[in-house]
């Protein structure tokens, strides 16, 4: 009996999921939201930047996460923008109409680097962006609906904080500072 | 030689008053516009002013064959309405001015023909709300929305900075969206170009006035 539960339990849950697939768009402008991102020195980032930006998102902030087909983007306008006038994305999990929190990541694209663990370990990647949840904006309440009668437009990322592309330490970097570190230490107990 | 003169006055006079009668322009654009839909949800508009009334009943008098043929329309939340056949009409029968976006939902793949007058001067401005409303271009023509500062080139939208705009389209149908940027302009240009008959819905920060004051005599 618990065993006939538990599966149609699971099975329930898969068809949930199935069924919650709110919709957004990969952009850092709409209504009401204006948030170019800057290099290091304060710079909006060029049209064309050999960037590539991906959307982490969760129901909770704890359950933030990339999701299982990457949600990026490597269209960049000047001012900063990047995204803009792509194709609604579909979020995995995340159902229409709700709220869920979002984190941006970023990393230089260059030599096939496609994915943010690639970059890490080729030192392109970026340190990711500040988490915050969507909220409403442009007259959009929530994720987009693209299969209600009729359907609802996707959001732009309402609520998306300021975001600097600091790059990520190299580790021969955090080395070198993790020893400089320990000296200092070492100098001051002598 | 008076009578000479009498004559070629005569000719002047009839020549003048020719000419001008040729400046004299017609008021009103009569005319009708087919838009070509295919089976399930559009997103359109009723591009021509009807006299006697901007209601469904009038706008869209379908036949019996096309019974169950929905139309919603929004404001801040959606309406819908359902032909039930000519007898019955449209239930509840909902105004779609020009202007006005909406979804209809067919059963089968059809081509709507908006019988009417080319709305001009007062009729060819609305306002637009800020948030969200699903709006068309009140004049019947297909150019890229622009804003009220290049008018000559599009359609002179109030648009201002991140403001963004919907259209449903291609197959399957899905959204397509354009978001303005100062400097820029649209981007992508083509999505912020709507067909004749096509509706879209419009994201905007400020509320504003989308003015044509637009004229068949000088468009």
């Amino acid at each position: 009996m618990k065993k006939l539960i538990t599966i149609v339990a699971g099975v329930l849950l898969v068809n949930l999921s199935a069924l919650a697939q709110g919709t957004v768009l990969l952009q850092n402008i709409g209504a009401g939201l204006n948030q170019p991102v800057k290099d290091v020195n304060g710079v909006n980032i060029a049209g064309g930047a050999p960037i590539t930006m991906e959307l982490l998102g969760g129901a909770t902030q704890a359950s933030i996460a990339p999701f299982a087909t990457a949600v990026t983007t490597t269209t960049w306008l000047a001012g900063g923008y990047f995204g803009v006038g792509g194709a609604e994305k579909v979020l995995p999990g995340l159902a229409s109409g709700t709220f869920p929190f979002f984190q941006l990541r970023a990393w230089v694209n260059t030599g096939g680097v496609n994915t943010y663990i690639g970059a890490l370990a080729a030192g392109q990647a970026y340190v990711p962006s500040a988490q915050w949840q969507l909220i409403a904006g442009g007259g959009l309440s929530g994720l987009g609906n693209p299969t209600a009668s009729p359907p609802v437009p996707a959001p732009a990322l309402f609520g998306m904080p300021a975001f600097t592309l600091v790059p990520v330490p190299e580790p021969s970097t955090i080395l070198l500072g993790v020893l400089g570190a320990a000296a200092l230490l070492f100098r001051r107990r002598k | 030689m008076r009578t000479k003169t009498l004559l070629l006055t005569a000719v002047l006079s009839a020549a003048g008053v020719a000419s001008s009668m040729a400046q004299v322009y017609s008021v009103n654009a009569v005319g009708y516009v087919n838009v070509a839909l295919s089976a399930g949800l559009s997103l359109i508009c009723n591009p021509l002013k009807v006299t006697a009334g901007n209601d469904l009943n009038h706008v869209l008098p379908l036949a019996d064959a096309d019974a169950g043929t929905t139309v919603y329309t929004y404001d801040t939340s959606f309406h819908s309405t359902t032909f039930l056949g000519s007898a019955a009409g449209w239930v509840p029968n909902l105004t779609v001015a020009p202007g006005q976006g909406f979804f209809i939902s067919l059963g089968a793949a059809k081509t709507l023909t908006f019988v009417g007058d080319v709305p001009q001067g007062p009729d060819s401005n609305i306002s637009v709300s800020n948030g969200l409303s699903l709006i068309a271009s009140p004049v019947p023509q297909s150019l890229v929305l622009t804003d009220p500062t290049t008018p000559a080139s599009g359609l002179g939208f109030p648009a201002d900075a991140g403001d963004t705009v919907y259209f449903y389209r291609g197959t399957p149908k899905g959204y397509v969206s354009a978001t303005f940027l100062p400097g820029a302009g649209w981007v992508p240009a083509a999505a912020a170009t709507p067909a004749v008959g096509e509706g879209f819905w419009s994201s905007k920060g400020l509320a504003g006035t989308w003015t044509r004051n637009f004229s068949v005599n000088t468009p």
